[in-house]
């Protein structure tokens, strides 16, 4: 039996499919048979061309809690919605289920296109499970909600699809539910109605207590409304817990998969050059501490070394090209650069002909936030008319922050990205 | 009412048969409000752009017997003694026909209907199958008026049997539906099978007498109309509506018992296959 204050528990679910259309309705057609001969289905075994689209899942939801689901395509996130919402059963495992269910998947589901906005209110609202009362005494906060007053006695055929989405949604969170489901919903729609339904599913999960699963690519979306993420890759977990870290593992993981498939050689670090002349190319980087140890971890704030070893292909020397080091949060995000340019150290550095020079970046305090970073390494730029290479190091860069230094910035800095060290001055 | 579920593995193979039946009722009962909309929906959305609009209902049947009227004319068919005039006889049996049989194709076609949405709805498609039985009776007692205008022309007043004409159609709605149920779901694994019995229920139509008398003179169509129990089913219905008599009611009884029969048996296999299916779509 569930506890009480849990909405959503699984064990060891799984669901499986078959790659193979024809199989699969052999599949289909022996198991319907066996079920109607009263036979017990055997589940748990793969028979071929059978995978697990999600498989050995095991976790939990609070009840007022909300999870982030990300995962790259085909990881199994629409395939968990629709076994938490009893569409799918499961192959493997117990989902159990402490609530109403609400879905925002199909958003506008059974919407007719003839029929005006107002009788698509009645219609869908039924699909959802509203009685029709309910839908009179919710219909005035609906249309409020979708902003649609002066539109809702014409046909949905009219609605543009970001007026049909408002309308979808409105009707979606007016069902009260104890368990909201909500799949990549919000990506058509106008930033007031972005706005507002980020704030409704906020003040719902917040306020009233309703657990919500949040299955979207939208990183933004899951930040701001998940505390608590799940990773997928491949049906299988691969992490669950704090939303930034899943984050960062969700990257990681989806550009390895990116560079394994391009470069078919996997190793911890990953140079990736763009399409650029490279006559003058990046032929190293690394990240390196005070001591000029090799760094993937580091406790800011701390002293850290940018090195990128810049080789020259041809015979001539050339004059070092500009060497530009771009931070990137887990989101792809730019978020700090340096360019050597602009310091005079370098200035009239010259590669000698087939030679290299090793270009050092160092950044004496360092502190971004606890998390994982990206580099890209730009050679030359608009200065030179030129930009001999550019690469993508995915090595990346786990910060976290020494105790004292978190005390020192309080939790109100939690979610910010970058620690910026002023001086503060009070005066009476 | 408690919102909490189990969901594992054979979990509806546990469900009791009768505890099944009463699920499909409960949920019925419980979303009337879903099924009053989804007919209301379905029922003007066809007529909706129409400018003949709901006069389509009279319009269907009158020129779905046109055919048969020629062929009759042409004295190419011979349907038999008949206890009306052909052309009151063939609009009744094609129009309650019409009705078993578009019952039986449109739940036969449950899993496709809505399709794009009814893998994200639950309990959708028991208020389906009400839907799709109260649309085409509905469409069926509209066309009712068009029958009556016709017999009272031919001098074919109404009886007390008429009133019994609801109570004879329950058991062909029943048949139509139970074998649309049970097809439903073989729809979806086994295309073919379905493509099949199509054929099968068109050649249905052949081999009992709707076109022609059960007292047609050829002996092997006479044999074969004796062990179809729709002909029961529908001798019955057509008989309600002229005010002829109620043949063989044994067999109309052991028609009956078995179209209910088949439309449990349908509910059933729906409940217990629904999920594995519903992957197959």
């Amino acid at each position: 039996m569930i506890e009480q204050n849990i909405a959503l528990s699984l064990q060891q679910a799984g669901k499986k499919f078959c790659r193979n259309l024809k199989q699969s309705l052999y599949y289909g057609f022996l198991d319907v048979s066996r079920i109607f001969a009263g036979v017990r289905l055997d589940t748990g075994r793969l028979r071929k061309d059978e995978f697990w689209a999600v498989s050995s899942l095991s976790f939990e939801v609070r009840k007022g809690e909300s999870l982030g689901v990300i995962g790259a395509n085909g990881s199994g996130k629409s395939t968990l919605l629709r076994l938490l919402s009893g569409i799918y059963t499961p192959d493997q495992g117990t989902v159990m289920v402490n609530g109403k269910v609400g879905s925002l998947i199909t958003l506008g589901a059974g919407f007719h296109p003839h029929f005006t906005g107002r009788e698509n209110i009645f219609f869908n609202g039924t699909l959802l499970g509203l009685s029709k009362k309910e839908l009179e005494e919710r219909y005035d906060d609906i249309v409020r909600f979708a902003d649609l007053d002066e539109f809702i006695d014409s046909p949905v055929a009219t609605y543009s699809t970001g007026m049909r989405m408002r309308l979808g949604f409105a009707i979606a969170i007016h069902t009260n539910p104890d368990i909201l489901l909500i799949d990549e919903i919000l990506a058509v729609g106008d930033v007031n109605f972005i706005k507002n339904s980020y704030d409704k599913i906020e003040s719902m999960v917040t306020e009233k207590g309703i657990s919500a699963i949040v299955v979207s690519h939208n990183i933004g979306m899951i930040q701001r409304l998940c505390r608590k993420t799940l990773v997928l890759d491949k049906g299988r977990m691969v992490f669950i817990g704090d939303t930034l870290e899943a984050i960062s593992k969700y990257y990681e993981l989806s550009l390895k998969h990116k560079l394994a498939v391009e470069s078919n050689h996997p190793t911890d670090k990953f140079i990736h050059h763009h399409d650029c002349p490279m006559q003058v190319y990046i032929e190293d980087f690394s990240i390196r501490g005070n001591a000029a140890e090799y760094l993937n971890e580091i406790t800011a704030p701390c002293t850290v070394r940018f090195q990128t070893r810049v080789s020259n292909s041809l015979n001539q020397p050339v004059a070092l090209p500009t060497v530009s080091i771009l931070l990137l949060d887990p989101g792809m995000i730019d978020l700090i650069a340096s360019v050597q340019s602009h310091g005079p150290a370098c200035e009239g550095v010259v590669i000698p002909g087939k030679g290299e020079v090793l270009v050092e970046c160092e950044a004496s305090y360092f502190n971004l936030a606890p998390g994982e970073y990206r580099v890209i390494v730009k050679l030359g730029g608009p200065k030179e008319g030129i930009f001999y290479d550019s690469v993508l190091v995915t090595q990346s860069l786990k910060v976290s922050w020494s105790v004292e230094f978190l005390q020192e910035v309080s939790s109100v800095y939690r979610d910010c990205k970058l620690f910026i060290p002023s001086a503060w001055k009070v005066e009476p | 009412m408690s919102n909490y579920v189990v969901y594992e593995s054979n979990y509806r193979a546990k469900t009791r048969t009768f505890r099944i039946w009463l699920n499909y009722l409960q949920t019925v009962v419980q979303r009337k409000d879903l099924l009053f909309y989804l007919v209301k929906r379905d029922f003007l959305s066809d007529y909706k752009r129409s400018f003949i609009s709901v006069g389509w209902i009279l319009i269907t049947p009158a020129l779905g017997v046109l055919s048969w009227l020629i062929i009759n004319y042409t004295n190419i068919l011979h349907p038999g003694q008949l206890p009306v005039p052909y052309p009151a006889y063939v609009l009744i049996s094609t129009m309650i026909w019409r009705l078993f049989i578009s019952i039986y194709q449109s739940i036969s076609n449950l899993f496709f209907e809505s399709a794009s949405f009814s893998l994200d709805v639950r309990s959708l498609r028991e208020v389906l199958i009400v839907k799709q039985i109260i649309l085409q009776t509905l469409n069926l007692a509209v066309g009712l008026i068009f029958i009556e205008i016709v017999l009272v022309y031919y001098g074919i007043y109404p009886t007390w049997k008429i009133l019994t004409f609801p109570l004879t159609l329950l058991p062909l709605i029943l048949m139509g539906a139970g074998i649309g149920l049970l097809t439903s779901v073989y729809s979806v694994v086994l295309p073919d099978a379905k493509k099949w019995l199509d054929y099968a229920m068109q050649l249905l139509m052949f081999v009992t007498p709707v076109i022609y008398s059960p007292q047609v003179s050829n002996a092997l169509i006479r044999k074969i109309i004796s062990v179809n129990p729709v002909s029961y089913l529908l001798d019955w219905s057509r008989a309600s509506l002229i005010g002829g008599s109620f043949d063989d009611p044994l067999k109309f009884l052991l028609s009956s018992l078995a179209a209910l029969l088949i439309f449990l048996s349908g509910l059933r296999l729906l409940y217990l296959a629904e999920d594995k299916v519903i992957e197959k779509i």
